[in-house]
């Protein structure tokens, strides 16, 4: 009985602590993002290097990711959509990279002292932050185009309505973490649960499963980032 | 076995760390995304050839255009200075006839006018001879009927017949 348990163990809520000043931090989390900043640092840096009017190869790529962003941006938030696309394109492009990251890269292959490495964003505090970031960018956006009458929006189109788009601002960065956190973390969790407990072969589908709801996660986060975006600068 | 490892290290076991189902997952990954990358950034740079050879054609058009307007300009400055020339010509025939048309009214101006004053002097003449006349036969008119009598008018008729019947 105990050797079944022990094959059907999977880690979970374990972390390896880092504590700074009184915080203590996830640090395979942190680990990870590090290392996904420097996946898509050194993309751009090396595909950017030697820029050619006619892209050859790296640079036809990056400005294909470029281009695919900003249509999303574009979609999304509207007219002045390119103020917005650098932070809608790092939202994207780190979630992407991050789920990514954690789908495709062995990361069992090495041992922490707690927890494991995978993806960044399977941890709740990588996406409330990214969500908290989301409420900032559009509060930000609403309140840089409109000033105070920003605010005029919760009493549209009646007063009645107030606390519901109260109500709004809270649920917006609460679904967005939530949905991605849950996504991600129940990828890894069925794949690292059938890995325990039928090692090869039946994975396999599943990752490939987890690969395309990664890409989609990622996809809906940076449309509804640029949606929210859109949504605070329309006028009225 | 699945351990929680007190410490960094590498988990060797090929089962537990999924290496061999990523093994599988991994080449397909590459494969079908490399395909699908590069066909569709081989249509991009197509797209992007294509764009750059059409605005390349529109350019050399555009030249060739901006060839033939010059090559029209400088034809219609030629033109302009032919007009220029010509006018100026038909300016120089039009003022040389002009003058000379001037000098020939301006002669026949004086030679009319020389004509008025002979026409005028000859009317002048005439005038005074014809005055002058009527003065002399008013002044026979009045010597002859202060100095005329009977015996004196007689004489006259006579000679006067007989000059008439000698002229017969």
């Amino acid at each position: 009985m105990n050797f079944l348990y022990d094959i059907s163990a999977v880690e979970i809520g374990q972390h390896f602590y880092w504590s700074l000043g009184g915080f203590q931090m996830h640090g395979q989390v942190l680990i990870n993002s590090w290392i996904v900043l420097g996946l898509i640092i050194a993309f751009a840096v090396t595909t950017t290097r030697d820029l050619k009017p006619v892209p050859e190869g790296g640079q036809n790529l990056a400005e294909f990711v470029v281009e695919y962003i900003r249509d999303i941006a574009k979609t999304q938030v509207g007219h002045d959509y390119l103020e917005w696309t650098p932070f809608i394109g790092t939202l994207f492009l780190f979630i992407f990279v991050s789920n990514w990251s954690g789908a495709l890269i062995p990361w069992k292959l090495i041992e922490l002292p707690h927890g494991e490495l995978g993806a960044p964003t399977n941890d709740i505090n990588t996406t409330v932050a990214l969500a908290l970031l989301t409420s900032l960018t559009y509060f930000y956006a609403g309140l840089k185009k409109k000033g105070l009458e920003y605010f005029g929006k919760y009493v549209q189109p009646t007063p009645i309505l107030l606390p519901i788009n109260v109500l709004e601002d809270f649920t917006k960065p609460l679904s967005l973490s939530f949905r991605l956190f849950g996504n991600i973390l129940a990828d890894e969790l069925v794949v690292a649960v059938l890995v325990s407990l039928v090692p090869l072969v039946i994975p396999i589908p599943l990752i490939f499963l987890g690969l395309f709801t990664s890409g989609i996660q990622a996809l809906i986060f940076a449309t509804l980032a640029g949606a929210y975006i859109g949504e605070a600068l329309e006028g009225h | 076995m699945v351990s929680l490892a007190e410490g960094f290290g590498f988990n060797t076991n090929i089962l537990e760390t999924n290496v061999l189902n990523l093994a599988v997952v991994l080449p397909i990954v590459f494969t079908l995304g490399r395909d699908t990358l590069t066909s569709m950034l081989d249509t991009r740079r197509e797209k992007i050839l294509g764009s750059l050879r059409s605005a390349d054609d529109r350019f050399k058009q555009a030249q060739l255009e901006l060839d033939t307007a010059k090559a029209e300009l400088a034809t219609a400055n030629d033109k302009v200075k032919d007009i220029k020339s010509e006018g100026r010509k038909t300016l120089e025939a039009l003022t040389a006839e002009q003058s000379s048309r001037m000098a020939e009214v301006a002669t026949r101006f004086a030679g009319l006018k020389d004509e008025t004053i002979r026409l005028e002097e000859e009317k002048a003449i005439a005038q005074f001879r014809k005055q002058l006349v009527n003065v002399a036969f008013e002044k026979a008119i009045v010597g002859i009927q202060s100095q005329m009598n009977a015996s004196l008018h007689r004489k006259y008729i006579d000679a006067k017949i007989s000059l008439m019947t000698s002229r017969l």
